[in-house]
């Protein structure tokens, strides 16, 4: 018997239709399997370069030169290992006054450093960066580890020797031991870096020296980069043909360097006013915050909510974002909002086809909500007014007098502080005058 | 005596070989979980040698030391232990199986269990010795396989029951078969996909690692639909009804674990301080409840896939018995998984 013709058209449908979603099956399964595959192979243990931070000297110049010739780079490389080992076997540069170098100390390095594991049951563990850093900030610690591209702020990339919530004076200054102690302990509330108070003391201290090591050795790649490399090609570098004075030069950069590690300390804190967060300070504290001297308003805003400016890019940004990018210097910043058909934005897949993560603006803080990741302490709070953070939050310049046109003297720092404190607590639409928590001296 | 069709007699002979292999079943489970969290802990290198344990015989590594010592050499040591535990009752089950007069194709699945079983301790034991990752990864990946294997194991073994009612449709249950199959693909791929998320490791590359979490996202989503479908298509099957709504359950805890596990390492994406409640929230490295819902995420997973390969097993059953005209001694019973 035959089949009426609808009936079979409607069966051949079902099989197609059951036919394509096995091949969609298929397909998946076999996207899994390349992806399987992909994960095999050796682990490369290798510190690969700054190829962003190069793109950004790659730029031809006036006279339409690319400076660095992959020749260049592989001496790089290879003058880096030589200074600094690999990932699996860190090293420290032999420098003419090791003491220099106190700040690290490579039984530390070495237990951080390398593949996670235990050599006995009582012995400590060694690989802890690979164990628990390096999915976010990387194994070079360039902060594009691959989860990097999920977390908003990303995480740090070390590799410029600049840090954030640090206790030292000026934005260039590394920031001290007991900084990076306390960032790796409290963590960073609101963002991804974890607290990793589960750690005991001796692993803690081997991770703090190793973020200083890959902060060390990612500043030491750029100087290579920008000052001794381009001049005569790299070739000096070479350690085939080692020029004896240009190896003395290049200790010597590292030497400074690392000596502005050696040096760092935290800045001195003077003792708040006496009247510190009583309703006189607290109005002090508001002026100022709004006034032209301070100038803390036209970036949180007047309510502190954190609307205020909201075109500012961080340090990390700057090789392509900022005056210094070559590539991009004679633009302005670029601004998110003009993005679209913009010729700049080819220069940034440019800059993203090196691993770059897109370009976030930063938002200010929204100070109302009384969380600090710099640390919650009032000191802590004094040190962020008072020196600032990095280049895009301006510290505020000390002055001589209250009076004094430019800068802040200590107390009004107090007095902002204590204004900032009070933020939490005060009413948006009525303020200043309902100030209604008054709080002890620390 | 031939195929799937098992008579009541046999069940005589077959009850001891399920019995073993529902305890094979049941100790697997908890070995998953510690397996787990031997990854959740990266404990993977805690002990350096293999077979030995720092030296000692794995079984004489004195349990003072065992007990008292570091978290990840504790985590790992019992793994080797309970995995021993699985080997040996896996060895019992094929010895007890080629001894009972059960058909030839049992026993080879029974052999074919046991070659698992011996595989899966290998690349344990290669995974320390050659310290590869991709070792570690094909190991968590093995896991689940052999914990779904000896899942349908028990089914295919379990006793007859007459499930008093009319046979279901043959359409039906030939629609279960199909969507239980491609739900317990998909499932695996998942487990598959999840486990490359979790070794991310020094070579992995952020793109893949994107492409990877874009997959296990799909997959959830496939999942839910499959088992939509199967909760439909399982209303007028006795024998796998509840068995279906478990499924489903667990493919809900599944998914909140996962939004969970997310959110506990990597915090909530993209999300600034405009969310008051999480602004002021520190992320805690290592902490209990980050490993208890990273492990448990893993865990479930094997055990959706254990679910679906039972659907299936089940189905299967219901295919061949309608098919050799007993329906009544459905050969798949209601033993209880
Ligand atoms: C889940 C991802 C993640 C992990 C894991 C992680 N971090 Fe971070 N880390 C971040 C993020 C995100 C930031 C940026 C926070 C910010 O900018 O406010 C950060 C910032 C930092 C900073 C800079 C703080 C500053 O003052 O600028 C240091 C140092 C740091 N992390 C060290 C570590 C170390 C060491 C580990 C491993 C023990 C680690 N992190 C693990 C995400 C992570
Ligand atoms: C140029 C813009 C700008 C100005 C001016 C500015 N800030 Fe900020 N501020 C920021 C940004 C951006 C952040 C967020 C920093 C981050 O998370 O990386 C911030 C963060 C903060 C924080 C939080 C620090 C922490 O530990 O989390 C405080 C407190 C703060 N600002 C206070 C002030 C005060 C007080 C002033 C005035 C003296 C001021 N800011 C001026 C941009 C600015």
């Amino acid at each position: 018997m035959r089949r009426p013709v609808t009936e079979m058209n409607r069966d051949t449908k079902h099989r197609t239709v059951r036919c394509r979603g096995t091949l969609c099956l298929w397909l998946w399964s076999a996207a899994c399997a390349v992806l399987v595959m992909t994960g095999c192979g050796a682990e490369p243990a290798r510190f690969s370069l700054n190829l962003v931070h190069l793109h950004s000297q790659d730029a031809p110049d006036e006279k339409g030169q690319v400076t660095l010739s992959p020749a260049a780079r592989q001496n790089i490389a290879t003058v880096l290992d030589a200074l600094y080992g690999t990932p699996d076997a860190p090293r420290l540069p032999p420098l003419p006054e090791p003491e220099v170098l106190n700040f690290l100390e490579i039984s530390k390095l070495q237990r951080a450093a390398g593949p996670t594991g235990r050599d006995d049951p009582q012995g400590g563990e060694r690989g802890l960066y690979r164990k628990h850093c390096i999915h976010c900030h990387g194994a070079n610690g360039d902060g594009a580890g691959p989860t990097a591209q999920y977390l908003n702020p990303y995480p740090r990339d070390y590799r410029m020797g600049l840090f954030k919530f640090k206790s030292t004076e000026g934005t260039d200054t590394p920031p001290t031991h007991e900084d990076l102690k306390r960032v790796l302990v409290e963590g960073v509330p609101g963002t991804a870096m974890p607290s990793f108070k589960v750690l005991d003391d001796g692993e803690i201290e081997a991770l703090v020296h190793y973020v200083k090591y890959l902060a060390l050795r990612g500043q030491t790649e750029r100087l290579l980069v920008e000052e001794l490399a381009p001049e005569v090609d790299g070739r000096y570098l070479d350690p085939q043909n080692v020029v004896e004075e240009r190896k003395i030069e290049l200790l010597e950069t590292v030497a400074t360097l690392a000596g502005t590690w050696q040096a760092a300390v935290a800045s001195e804190v003077p003792p708040p006013p006496a009247n510190w967060e009583d309703a006189a300070s607290i109005a002090r504290g508001r002026e100022l915050f709004m006034g032209k001297k301070a100038l803390c308003s036209s970036c949180h805003g007047d309510s502190a909510l954190g609307d205020g400016n909201r075109d500012i890019f961080d340090d990390w940004t700057k090789d392509f974002m900022g005056p210094t990018g070559v590539n991009v210097s004679s633009y302005a910043p670029l601004r998110l909002s003009t993005w679209n058909e913009d010729p700049r934005k080819v220069l940034l897949e440019e800059f993203y086809a090196r691993g770059a993560l897109k370009v976030r603006p930063l938002k200010p803080r929204n100070l109302r909500r009384g969380v600090y990741r710099g640390g919650r302490r009032p000191v802590d709070l004094f040190r962020r007014v008072r020196n600032g953070i990095l280049n895009y939050m301006p510290y505020a310049e000390k002055a001589d007098s209250a009076d004094a046109i430019k800068g802040l003297i200590d107390d009004d720092v107090w007095h902002v502080v204590a204004y900032v404190r009070s933020l939490p607590y005060e009413k948006i639409t009525e303020p200043s005058e309902e100030i209604r928590f008054q709080r002890d001296l620390p | 005596m031939s195929g799937f069709e098992l008579q009541i007699e046999d069940w005589q002979q077959r009850r001891w070989p399920h019995r073993l292999a529902v305890t094979v079943t049941c100790a697997t489970f908890p070995l998953i979980w510690v397996g787990g969290l031997v990854t959740t802990t990266d404990a993977g290198m805690a002990v350096p040698d293999w077979p030995s344990t720092f030296g000692y015989n794995l079984l004489l590594y004195p349990w003072q030391t065992w007990i008292s010592g570091p978290w990840d050499v504790f985590i790992e040591h019992g793994h080797r232990l309970l995995g021993i535990v699985v080997g040996v009752l896996t060895l019992a089950l094929s010895a007890v199986t080629l001894r009972s007069a059960v058909p030839r194709w049992l026993k080879t699945s029974v052999i074919l269990a046991l070659v698992g079983v011996i595989a899966q301790g290998g690349l344990g034991g290669m995974r320390v010795l050659l310290d590869q990752r991709t070792l570690a990864f094909l190991h968590g990946c093995l896991g689940p396989a052999f914990f779904a294997y000896c899942a349908g194991l028990c089914v295919v073994m379990a006793r007859p029951g007459s499930t008093g009612q009319a046979a279901p449709a043959a359409q039906a249950v030939r629609k279960l078969w199909r969507v239980a199959l491609a739900a317990a693909v998909v499932s695996y791929l998942q487990l598959i996909v999840g486990g490359y998320l979790r070794h991310v490791h020094y070579g992995t590359v952020p793109r893949m690692f994107q492409i990877a979490v874009l997959f296990h996202l799909l997959g959830a989503v496939a999942l839910i639909g499959y088992s939509l479908v199967l909760l439909r298509v399982a209303k007028g099957i006795t024998a796998v009804r509840w068995t279906t709504r478990g499924l489903c359950l667990l493919i809900l805890v599944q998914i909140g674990l996962g939004v969970g596990t997310w959110f506990l390492k990597y915090a909530v994406p993209l999300v600034s301080e405009d969310w008051s409640w999480l602004a002021g929230y520190t992320l805690q490295a290592g902490s209990l409840s980050q490993a208890v819902t990273v492990t448990s995420h893993v865990a479930i997973g094997s055990l959706i896939l254990a679910t679906t390969v039972l659907i299936a097993v089940r189905a299967g059953c219901l295919l061949r018995s309608a098919a050799s005209e007993v329906p009544q001694l459905a050969s798949c019973g209601e033993v209880p998984v």
